[in-house]
């Protein structure tokens, strides 16, 4: 039942994608995001189609488990496409009353093409690829000239962090106690609303009970180790850019130029 | 009760990256009445095997019979005829509540009433007893695993660490299941802590005839306290036997990452020394009588 909450689903792999610095990759998402919107023509978003299959296969995520990303938004998907191919002008063919438009019809695939294109890119790049340390990481580093302004950024996040890092322990802590009070005799599955609210109690009691305990014993051990926030702390695992992560932002930087010259060379079509 | 596993099989997380198989084929069939004891090295699929028989988890493939009745058998017959599934699995999970309880490693987690008393009555409420039976239960338990009355009325959050696990074992055996499984209880506790609860359960088992499944990793647990051994490996059954027959083949358990007693060890290595004491020595007293027989001395 727990085991479909996804929350820090990284795949872990050695792939090109995989070993991109977390930094560059957040920027790099940034950039693909910006050039999904800025493609107007239908050739050109292609293109950018094309680009994030490439992306998708060199990640070495299954296709499967993209498509599983996709699901939550599969309503929202339909819904937008159904709302765009009946208004435009170009009429294409009617079935009973209802008349479907061609431009209707290529803004429709222009909307999919580009929500598509946007959770794809952005859970291959950042969710399946980076591990969630490294990704705080990133953020702080990214993140890092706030401090000058007094914005606590190594705070929220080491605290991301530990939230990260205690969701898996949390949840198969909340198996365990659900197991124990199942084999107890709780029934979460019958009776009415009041009567379910009330049966979580046994397992709601425990778990916060524990998650106190833990965050107690985390506290200690990390005084023990002399954790302090402020200047001059290091990391063990610095980041550093390799050659590879600019060759990929080159690439990036060349593919958004691409985008926008583009369609002024070919000039008006589609 | 007696309890058979015919081809059960176990996936975590099937068709997803993390696919693990915890439990692999496995037939084996745990007696009534006694001790048996469930031993593997960390990760081999005890505690798994123990909630497919508690009916908390559904096998991914094969049965389990309880006393010659197979559960999920009316789900499986509904997936055959694809109707009324939902009717039929509710009350193939009906089936087997209250016949297995289970007493997890530390057991305190799953403490949660404001007193004692209360906590301990939780298990029995659920089972729909009278008041008087319940109380009854709670205090029999309670005896038994040394929880005073005196603390009935405080909240379990209150007491030591030691009095917080007895209180929740007391709250298991309140149910009076017929079969009982104990997935390490004593993790954690020092061997002085661990003969208390695990020599109280033993003896609670000899009292009331109950069968009962002993889960651990310590080969020297299951000589104190078992009848007969089954040893996993990897997720399939490997071994099964008495403690004796299962200590004399210290090889194979080694085979299977177990550590066997050192006295169990000495004796093995006389062994490949050429000198034979008999296999299966893993207390003082057959020590004892091995070296004698070593000796070339009778009875004493
Ligand atoms: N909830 C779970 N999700 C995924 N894998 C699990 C889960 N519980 C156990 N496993 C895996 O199944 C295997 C058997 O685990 P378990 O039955 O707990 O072994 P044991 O109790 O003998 O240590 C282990 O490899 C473990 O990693
Ligand atoms: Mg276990």
């Amino acid at each position: 039942m727990l085991n479909d909450v996804t929350l820090g689903q990284y795949f872990p792999g050695e792939s090109a994608i995989h070993k991109l610095d977390p930094r560059m990759k957040i920027i790099i998402t940034i950039i693909y995001i910006t050039a999904i919107f800025m493609a107007k023509n239908i050739y050109v978003l292609s293109g950018v189609f094309a680009v994030n299959i490439v992306i998708i296969a060199l990640s070495g995520i299954p296709f499967i488990i993209i498509l599983k990303a996709l699901k939550p938004l599969a309503f929202i998907i339909a819904f937008t496409f159904i709302i765009n191919i009946f208004s435009g002008e170009i009429p294409l063919f009617e079935i009973g009353f209802m008349r479907i438009y061609l431009d209707g019809l290529v803004n429709a695939v222009f909307v999919v093409v580009r929500i598509a294109g946007l959770v794809s890119a952005t859970s291959v790049f950042i969710s399946y690829t980076t591990s969630p340390a490294m990704l705080t990481d990133a953020i702080e580093r990214l993140l890092s000239p706030l401090k000058k302004i007094k914005v606590p950024v190594h705070e929220f996040a080491m605290m991301m962090t530990l939230a990260l890092r205690f969701i898996p322990t949390l949840i198969e802590e909340t198996e365990k106690i659900i197991n124990a009070q199942k084999a107890r005799g709780a029934d979460f599955y019958s009776g009415n609303i009041l009567k379910r609210a009330k049966a979580l109690i046994p397992v709601l009691i425990p778990l916060i009970v524990s998650a106190f305990r833990r965050a107690d014993e985390l506290a200690t051990s990390m005084e023990c180790r002399c954790y302090r926030v402020g200047e001059g702390r290091t990391k063990m695992k610095s980041l550093k850019y390799s050659a590879g992560d600019f060759a990929a932002l080159g690439l990036a930087a060349a593919f958004i130029t691409a985008i926008i010259i583009l369609p002024e060379i070919i000039g008006g079509i589609g | 009760m007696r309890i058979e596993c015919k081809n059960l099989s176990y996936i975590y997380g099937q068709r997803t990256p993390f696919e693990k198989t915890a439990l692999d084929n496995i037939n084996i069939s745990i007696e009534s009445g006694i001790v048996t004891g469930l031993i593997g090295h960390t990760g081999s699929g005890k505690s798994t095997l123990a909630l497919l028989i508690c009916g908390l988890l559904r096998p991914t493939s094969g049965s389990i019979f309880i006393d010659g009745e197979e559960l999920y058998k009316a789900e499986k017959d509904g997936n055959k005829k694809r109707r009324g599934i939902k009717k039929s699995n509710r009350k193939s999970s009906e089936k087997m509540k209250f016949k297995a309880g289970i007493i997890f490693q530390y057991p305190e987690y799953q403490l949660f009433e404001e007193t004692v008393y209360k906590d301990i009555a939780y298990g029995p409420s659920n089972m729909g007893l009278s008041r008087e039976e319940i109380d009854r239960r709670v205090r029999d338990a309670a005896e038994f695993a040394g929880i005073d009355s005196n603390l009935f009325e405080a909240s379990p959050f209150e007491l030591s660490g030691g009095q917080r696990r007895r209180a929740a074992i007391a709250g298991i055996i309140a149910m009076d299941p017929p079969v009982l499984i104990l997935d390490e209880p004593a993790a954690g506790l020092d061997p002085r802590g661990r003969s208390e609860i695990l020599g109280g359960l033993r003896e609670y088992q000899k009292i009331t005839k109950k069968t009962m499944i002993m889960i651990s990793h310590s080969m020297e647990d299951m000589a104190k306290y078992a009848d007969k051994v089954h040893v996993l490996k990897n997720g399939a059954a490997y071994l099964y036997g008495t403690i004796e027959e299962v200590f004399s083949r210290a090889g194979d358990l080694k085979k299977a990452s177990l550590d066997v007693p050192q006295i169990t060890n000495l004796f093995l290595e006389l062994g490949e020394r050429g000198l034979e004491a008999g296999c299966g020595v893993y207390d003082i007293k057959k020590a004892r009588d091995g070296i004698i027989k070593l000796l070339g001395g009778g009875e004493y």
